[in-house]
């Protein structure tokens, strides 16, 4: 497979760590599946991904342009809940998608990507560009099953006008090369973008994740958070920037990257940068690493508990307050889908 | 060969006591620019063994390969074929201050030197322009089995102690002014401290650079043998000119097994300065390393102390501010690396931008795949005093075992108006509350300071905001 | 007795919202004053109001200080007329000493240069007052402080920076028995003829060591009842609830 570099850091840091990108596999989607939509009268043919669209690289960008196109436009001040259900099945394996959503003045739109596959490699090409206009709100799930052999690719990038608020939830079990790339405008007064981002990773799947929000607007608010657990020999590439620009008094801005560790064969690297050229700001950075706390594990097996609940519980426990964001209906599975991807991994803690 | 310029234009302030310019007046200065001429001039002025020179002509062959790194602050004012690589000052090393000429030692006299000498040091170096000119140590330290000379005398006479450590923790092909460094080195100190000793009270070098448009590329080496102790401090400053100056040291720092290594910096070059200046420790079994890091000066600083935690429960801690102002650049930070098993790692780092400064913080923490056990706190504070000023953090964390406890938080914004308030509420005048609160956000790294230095360094402070604010 | 301080008609906002509606009081010299009310009625609002925070707008109406007006003056200039203000929540610093920093404070308040040793044997004093540990004066500013403690630090500033006018706010809350004891004798040994204390407090605790001269009943911004120390006793018995009423009116 063909090697792509993607999820540059928009301040590169020293090049023989070689962490400024990831040089990860690339392969146009050749048999892509349809997406179904729970109510296709919001769409139009066609979609104009706005000029400073980046993704994660310009073959990816392209390879998303390939497949359908479409524009969602939620007129001001409705309230839509609109649900795409994508399956990439052994016909067609493949998915390859743009989009552009319009959420219009005080209109809400709450849209949940539901991604289901077998086992058979497959690519995924998602580009979306979401504009919403003041006032608008807009909360994205997105959870995937049965995709482990794919290589799955999602480029979005938020532009949010005054008392905006866009939310992003994904959860990330399977796969074996995801990589996400995000970007967010916060330019009206008071908008806000929050990016939440929960996984389980094990065996050998690569998660390649890239975060980007500016401040411009006075007063915008953002978070990013993402937890996770590694097994197997799994690796997590972080990459968060939260810039403040001049003019942004008092934003806020926050950052937060959690990992549990359960293999030593794991890798995990976290760039998580803070620009600023404000000075009315509060910016923050949290993360850690490692194993489960042993001194947690003991007081669970001291109630009884066996040593692989009590690492359930604990890795459960990390990311159980990401998976109540997720839209509902996607919730149940995905808390499944974290336990049968605990078990299945298995092993010492 | 003298020769006199003009005083700059433009006067800080702040700085006087650095800013009194010596009439400059030289031995020897090599032709400006760099070519294998100037590289063997210099070897031979310094009357070097030919192991020697094959190095220096080595890395200047490097430093003509290697590209300049793409994320580095914007260093096209530094004009290589215009910087004096080597500039010898009129007067040979002496081991008295009153044997030196009346206008350096008036310089150091200036600065405090002797007087801390005489004080709380067991040994003082100072290096004016590309040379050392001075060098003493305590008679005790002697008889203990303490070296400290300056470099040149340490390749002539210990060529068995430098040989097998120069250039090996910082090798050329580093970074492409690290080359720079081996093509053109000169003076600098050399330390030795053997086995169990325990130098209790702290070696100083100050480096002094006077003469305009010049370079100054020191080399320090130290060895702390096993179990043994010793704290160096490094200062320097420079006469503001109009030209730009380059400063490109190394420091290799070798810490044995079981043994304590601080070393202290306060930088406060003028701010027509580059410091483009390379760091690097490692660290044997169970060894310490510590770093206090002050950087105040310098028109464009990158900087990032590098330790190597190579031995099983070694260690290190970092402790650096920046403060950057008005036209300042300084891209700090720290690296760490680690190799052995049960390392420990504590990286606090806190900047100020001010009137248009730039502090970047830069920072790596790499735990291999083998250093199971490494447990680790990364912090950076940033504080912004107003916003025509930058202030980013750039760190990078590689986690390659899962066997490790590294936690990471990093700060960005300006002093709350809450303290501001209620230090007012008390009486203090806005200017006055807001020095004493950012004295207050320094403190941490004053408090790892020599009493003379954070004295020192909250002089520096308070000068920066009569300035600013006031 | 010489008036310190005149508040007349004073509006108060944060942001939009209005938190006091027009309130007057006058505080003379040698008198305790105390403030009553629930929650969120505007008390501590009103103290800030006084010292100038800056977070806080005087729409309308005029304060003064022994006939100056303040209205306009910033935090410190107020503070070096004779104003302080025992925070309920003090802020703390890391690196800034209590010592260096009260110091400081008393040079800028006094307009004169605290010499160290005579300062370091005041403050010895004064922490010995307050039950305090001599090594609080290396600690840093409230720095790790607990509730108790801090309110404590709060005291022991005032009782070194010796305010014309000392405005206490729940200087009582989240202290024990003892330390209200303890404070409350450093409250009443700092005030004399010369100077006026103002209380916040909504329990009465610290009450049955002081007694105060006039008693200010606050609820929804506005003041709704005024009298003697036998107020004190009515709230005790009947609390707030009756006053509500009034509010409304008002």
């Amino acid at each position: 497979m063909e090697l792509e570099k993607v999820n540059r850091l928009p301040m590169p840091t020293w090049r023989y760590l070689k962490t400024n990108d990831s040089q990860l596999p690339f392969a146009m989607p050749a048999r892509p599946a349809k997406a179904v939509w729970s109510d296709a009268s919001y769409l139009t043919a066609g979609a104009a991904l706005p000029e400073n669209f980046e993704g994660a690289s310009p073959a990816w960008k392209d390879a998303a342009a390939s497949g359908e196109a479409y524009t969602v436009r939620i007129p001001a001040d409705e309230k839509v809940l609109l649900r795409a259900d994508i399956v990439m099945d052994a016909a067609s394996p493949d998915y390859a998608g743009t989009y552009v959503f319009r959420v219009e003045k005080g209109a809400e739109l709450r849209l949940v990507w539901s991604w289901k596959g077998g086992g058979e490699a497959g690519v995924c090409a998602l580009a979306a560009a979401y504009e919403l206009e003041e006032g608008a709100v807009l909360h994205v799930s997105a959870a995937e099953e049965g995709l482990s052999g794919k290589l799955l690719c999602t480029q979005r990038a938020a532009r949010a006008a005054a008392g905006a608020r866009a939310d992003f939830v994904s959860a990330d079990l399977g796969g074996q090369t995801v990589i996400t790339h995000s970007r967010g405008w916060l330019e009206g007064k008071g908008a806000v973008m929050h990016e939440y981002g929960l996984y389980a990773a094990g065996g050998r799947q690569v998660l390649d994740l890239f975060y980007h929000i500016d401040h411009t607007g006075e007063e915008t608010e953002s978070d990013i958070e993402v937890k996770g657990a590694l097994s197997g020999e799994a690796k997590k590439v972080f990459r968060s920037t939260i810039d403040f620009k001049r003019g942004c008094s008092g934003a806020e801005g926050s950052e937060g990257d959690y990992a549990i560790q359960l293999d030593p064969r794991t890798k995990n690297i976290s760039l998580p940068l803070l620009l600023c050229t404000e000075d009315n700001v509060s910016g923050n950075h949290a993360s850690s690493a490692g194993q489960i706390d042993p001194g947690t594990v003991y007081y669970l097996m001291s109630r009884g508990l066996t040593k692989e609940e009590a690492r359930r519980i604990v890795v459960e426990s990390l990311i159980r307050p990401l998976i109540d964001r997720l839209d509902e209906s996607l919730r149940e599975d995905v808390l499944a889908g974290v336990r049968a991807k605990l078990d299945a991994e298995g092993g010492e803690p | 060969m003298a020769e006199e310029r003009k005083k700059s234009r433009i006067d800080d302030v702040a700085r006087s006591i650095y800013d009194v310019k010596d009439a400059v007046e030289y031995a020897y200065k090599a032709d400006a620019g760099l070519t294998e001429d100037v590289v063997r001039e210099i070897s031979a002025q310094k009357d070097e063994p030919d192991w020697m020179l094959e190095k220096r002509l080595a890395a200047l062959a490097l430093y003509r390969k290697l590209d300049i790194a793409p994320w580095m602050p914007d260093i096209s004012e530094l004009d290589m074929d215009h910087i004096d690589t080597y500039v010898r000052p009129k007067t040979d090393m002496k081991a008295r201050w009153e044997d030196l000429p009346e206008n350096i030692r008036e310089t150091f006299d200036r600065l405090g030197i002797p007087e801390a000498e005489k004080k709380s040091l067991a040994g003082v170096g100072a290096q004016y322009d590309s040379e050392v000119v001075y060098h003493n140590v305590q008679e005790e330290m002697e008889r203990q089995g303490v070296i400290y000379v300056d470099f040149e005398t340490a390749v002539k006479e210990y060529p068995e102690l430098v040989k097998p450590y120069f250039g090996r923790l910082i090798t050329p092909n580093y970074h492409k002014f690290a080359a720079l460094h081996y093509a053109v080195w000169s003076g600098g100190s050399f330390v030795y401290v053997p086995k169990g000793v325990d130098v209790k009270m702290p070696l100083q070098s100050y480096f002094r650079l006077n003469a305009p448009g010049a370079g100054q590329f020191e080399h320090t080496l130290i060895i702390v043998e096993e179990g043994a102790k010793c704290h160096f401090i490094e200062g320097c400053s420079a006469p503001r000119y109009n030209v730009a100056n380059l400063h490109a040291g190394a420091v290799e720092l070798f810490v044995k097994k079981g043994a304590t290594l601080r070393y202290s910096t306060i930088e406060n070059w003028s701010k027509n300065m580059y410091n483009l200046n390379t760091k690097r420790a490692l660290v044997e079994d169970d060894g310490h390393m510590i770093w206090v890091s002050g950087s105040f000066g310098s028109h464009t600083s990158c900087l990032y102390p590098d330790t190597v935690l190579a031995g099983d429960r070694s260690s290190c801690e970092f402790t650096g501010i920046t403060f950057a102002g008005k036209g300042q650049f300084l891209d700090t930070g720290s690296k760490v690396e680690c190799i052995g098993r049960d390392t420990h790692l504590s990286i606090h780092s806190k900047s100020i931008s001010k009137g248009g400064g730039a502090a970047i913080y830069r920072g790596v923490v790499h735990i291999g795949p083998k250093a199971a056990g490494a447990k680790g706190a990364i912090s950076c504070e940033s504080l912004m005093l107003d916003n025509e000023s930058r202030s980013d953090t750039i760190p990078d964390i590689i986690i390659e075992n899962d066997n490790i406890d590294l936690g990471h938080e990093a700060k960005i914004g300006r002093i709350p108006e809450e303290d501001i308030y209620y230090l007012m509420s008390r009486g203090l005048s806005e200017e006055d509350a807001k020095a004493m609160l950012v004295r207050g956000f320094a403190e941490p790294i004053s408090k790892a300071l020599p009493l003379e230095y954070a004295v020192e360094m909250n002089r520096l402070i308070d000068l920066e905001f009569e300035g600013s604010i006031g | 007795m010489s008036e310190l301080l005149r508040i007349e008609n004073l509006h108060v906002s944060v942001g939009e919202k209005e938190l006091l509606h027009g309130l007057d009081l006058t505080v003379r010299a040698g008198e305790v004053h105390v403030i009553m009310g629930v929650n969120g009625a505007g008390k501590s609002t009103l103290l800030h109001a006084i010292m100038g925070n800056p977070a806080y707008t005087v729409t309308e109406g005029r304060i003064w200080f022994e006939g100056q007006d303040i209205t306009e003056l910033s935090t410190d200039k107020r503070a070096r007329l004779g104003l302080f203000l025992s925070f309920q929540a003090p802020i703390s610093v890391a690196g800034i000493s209590m010592e260096n920093f009260i110091r400081t404070a008393k040079t800028a308040v006094s307009g004169q240069q605290q010499r160290l040793f005579p300062f370091k044997r005041l403050l010895k004093a004064r922490l010995q007052d307050l039950a305090m540990d001599p090594s609080y004066a290396e600690r840093y500013l409230n720095d790790g402080f607990s509730g108790g403690e801090r309110k404590k630090s709060e005291i022991l500033q005032m009782r070194i920076l010796d305010p014309k006018l000392a405005m206490l706010d729940e200087t009582d809350s989240g202290l024990d028995v003892d330390a209200v004891r303890i404070v409350s004798k450093n409250i009443s040994d700092f005030h004399n003829e010369t100077n006026a204390v103002i209380l916040i407090t909504h329990l009465n605790q610290i009450l049955k060591f002081i007694r105060p001269d006039h008693v200010h009943i606050l609820i929804g911004g506005r003041i709704v009842k005024e009298g003697g120390p036998e107020l004190v006793d009515e709230v005790e018995a009947n609390g707030f609830d009756a006053y509500r009423s009034l509010a409304g009116e008002a």
